[in-house]
């Protein structure tokens, strides 16, 4: 009402005193002047007061209404959304999907399962022929060792009857004194020896 | 007994003193627990240097050749044994050649000479 006759140009009636806090605090005292003061509250204007009142009143149910329309919705639909009809099918529909899944799920380790027991013979089964045919092959390995070892000594059994002793030592040094050995000889790619000429003493 | 070969560089003597001594030479051996395999001559023949042994200088000299097994405690007492004796001029034992491994040759390793062309120490 106050912004309508603001419209029309209008000037509001101004008070003629406003109380200010100028020099004094709140602690001292009020003058002398002011004794027997009485205040006096503004006047007011019963139809003014009972029009804004009832607009008031009016606004604020209108208002409260929209308000607390608003609120219960929202309630509701929570409510709903919680314990409705459509949160249970929901429910539902998510147990048996759950149960479906772990049922898969069982499913699928029982096959992967076997798949490994198998795949663990499988690898067994392979260890152990690996480890046999190791196995053999060391024993071969061995024999061929020991015939080896047997074959040397043999060979130097044969050899050890060309041994110098005590009996044939003088033999053996006359022999030795009287046939020089010379290492000082190549051989040519072709596999012709060759020796040193004489170049005299 | 791993086999060893004994490079003996001998005075020059007349026939029976060498004789003699490589006698002692292998008898010596012998009482130290070796067996001998064989004796080589590789003739008298001028030393590639001279040489001196027991206050005297040779420049001939019979060279020797002696393989034999014998215990691997017992050359340290050979070689003193050697040493000692004054026809030898020089003793070398020294593991049978034939007794090593062949090794394949691989051939002649190609050097990178541009790394060698400048220092790689580092320098303050």
């Amino acid at each position: 009402m106050l912004r309508a006759l603001n419209h029309l140009g209008v000037r509001p009636p101004a008070p003629l005193l406003l109380p200010a806090r100028g020099r004094k605090t709140r602690h001292d005292p009020p003058a002398k002047s002011k004794v027997g003061r009485v205040r006096t509250p503004p006047a007011v204007d019963p139809t003014e007061f009972y029009v804004l009142t009832e607009r008031y009143r009016q606004y604020r149910q209108t208002v409260r209404a929209l308000r607390l329309e608003f609120v219960s919705e929202v309630r509701r639909k929570i409510k709903e959304a919680r314990t409705g009809v459509l949160a249970e099918r929901k429910a539902l529909e998510d147990a048996t999907e759950h149960q479906n899944l772990m049922a898969w799920n069982q499913a699928e380790n029982q096959r992967l399962h076997e798949l490994r027991i198998e795949r663990l013979r499988q690898e067994a089964r392979e260890q152990e022929q690996r480890q046999e045919e190791e196995k053999a092959r060391k024993a071969q390995e061995t024999q061929a060792w020991v015939q080896l070892k047997e074959r040397e000594l043999l060979q130097l059994q044969e050899e050890a009857k060309n041994f110098i002793t005590r009996e044939n030592l003088d033999a053996r040094i006359e022999e030795a004194l009287d046939s020089p050995k010379s290492y000082n000889w190549a051989i040519t790619r072709e596999g012709q020896v060759v020796r040193p000429q004489r170049k005299g003493s | 007994m791993p086999r060893y070969e004994l490079a003996l560089i001998l005075k020059a003597m007349q026939r029976p003193e060498t004789a003699a001594a490589l006698k002692r030479t292998l008898g010596a051996l012998m009482d130290r627990g070796a067996v001998v395999r064989s004796l080589e001559s590789l003739g008298e023949r001028a030393l590639p240097y001279r040489m001196a042994a027991h206050s005297q200088r040779h420049s001939r000299g019979g060279y020797f050749l002696v393989d034999f097994y014998a215990p691997t405690a017992s050359v340290d007492s050979i070689m003193d044994h050697l040493s000692r004796d004054i026809d030898v001029i020089r003793p070398n034992i020294m593991k049978h050649p034939l007794t090593q491994e062949v090794k394949e040759c691989e051939g002649i390793v190609p050097v990178p000479l541009e790394e060698k062309l400048y220092s790689t120490k580092k320098r303050k």
